[in-house]
C-alpha cells in the first residue's frame, strides 16, 4: 500500500508549477495530518489531476484549508455554513444576554472560536478536503 | 458573585446546547451530527460545556438560567 508521504511527494513532481504559497499550504497540511499518528485510512482519489481525499480519520480543526472549504459549503442559495455558525453563535449570545453573563473575550474572537467548535462538532463526511 | 455549582451550570449548558442541537437538526445542517464517527454526543457536550466555561463568565443572580 502507497503512505501517504509517497502520495504527497509523488504529486509534488506532478505540480511543480505551482507557486510558493500553495506548496506552503501543502507542507503545512501534510505536517498537520503526520502530526496525528492516528490517521490510517486515507482514500486518495485523482478527480481532474487533483487529489482528493476522502474522510480522514481524524479531524484537525487547525487545518485552515479544510476549515475554509467547510465554512464555504452551499447549504442553501446563498446560504453557507457561515452563516449558520452566525445564526448560532447569535443564539448563544441571546441566551448570555438574558441571564446577564460577561463574555471573558471580545465578541469577534468568541465567534472565530466557536466556529472552530462548529467545525469539530460537525459531520465531515461529504465535504472531501481538496489540497490542491 | 460566581455560581460554584457545577452541576446546575452543566445542566443549564445542556439546555443551551439541546436547543442549538434541536435547532441544527430542523433546518436540515450536518452540525452537532452525533453519528460522526470521531465524535459521540457525550464529547460533543463536554466540548460545548468546556467553551462555554472558558469563554463566558457564568454570573448567577437568579434561582435559574433562562433558556432562550
Amino acid at each position: 500500500m502507497i503512505s501517504y508521504s509517497q502520495i504527497i511527494k509523488n504529486t509534488n513532481h506532478d505540480h511543480d508549477s505551482h507557486s510558493n504559497t500553495a506548496n506552503l499550504q501543502k507542507e503545512q497540511t501534510i505536517e498537520n495530518s503526520s502530526s496525528n499518528a492516528v490517521i490510517k485510512y486515507i482514500n486518495p482519489i485523482k478527480y481532474h489531476d487533483q487529489i482528493m481525499l476522502i474522510k480522514p480519520y481524524v479531524k484537525n480543526i487547525y487545518c485552515k484549508a479544510a476549515t475554509y472549504k467547510w465554512l464555504h459549503h452551499k447549504i442553501d442559495n446563498n446560504y453557507f455554513h457561515y452563516d449558520y455558525c452566525v445564526k448560532l453563535f447569535e443564539m448563544v449570545m441571546k441566551w448570555v444576554k438574558l441571564n446577564n453573563f460577561k463574555l471573558a473575550t471580545s465578541e469577534d474572537i468568541l465567534l472565530a472560536k466557536f466556529i472552530s467548535l462548529m467545525y469539530l462538532l460537525s459531520n465531515k463526511q461529504g465535504y472531501a478536503l481538496l489540497i490542491f | 458573585m460566581a455560581n460554584k455549582n457545577l452541576a446546575i451550570d452543566m445542566n443549564d449548558v445542556i439546555d443551551l446546547f439541546k436547543t442549538l442541537q434541536n435547532d441544527a437538526i430542523n433546518n436540515g445542517v450536518n452540525m452537532f451530527n452525533a453519528n460522526e464517527p470521531n465524535v459521540n454526543s457525550n464529547n460533543m457536550i463536554s466540548h460545548f460545556y468546556q467553551f462555554i466555561k472558558k469563554y463566558i463568565v457564568i454570573v448567577k443572580n437568579k434561582d435559574e438560567i433562562i433558556n432562550i
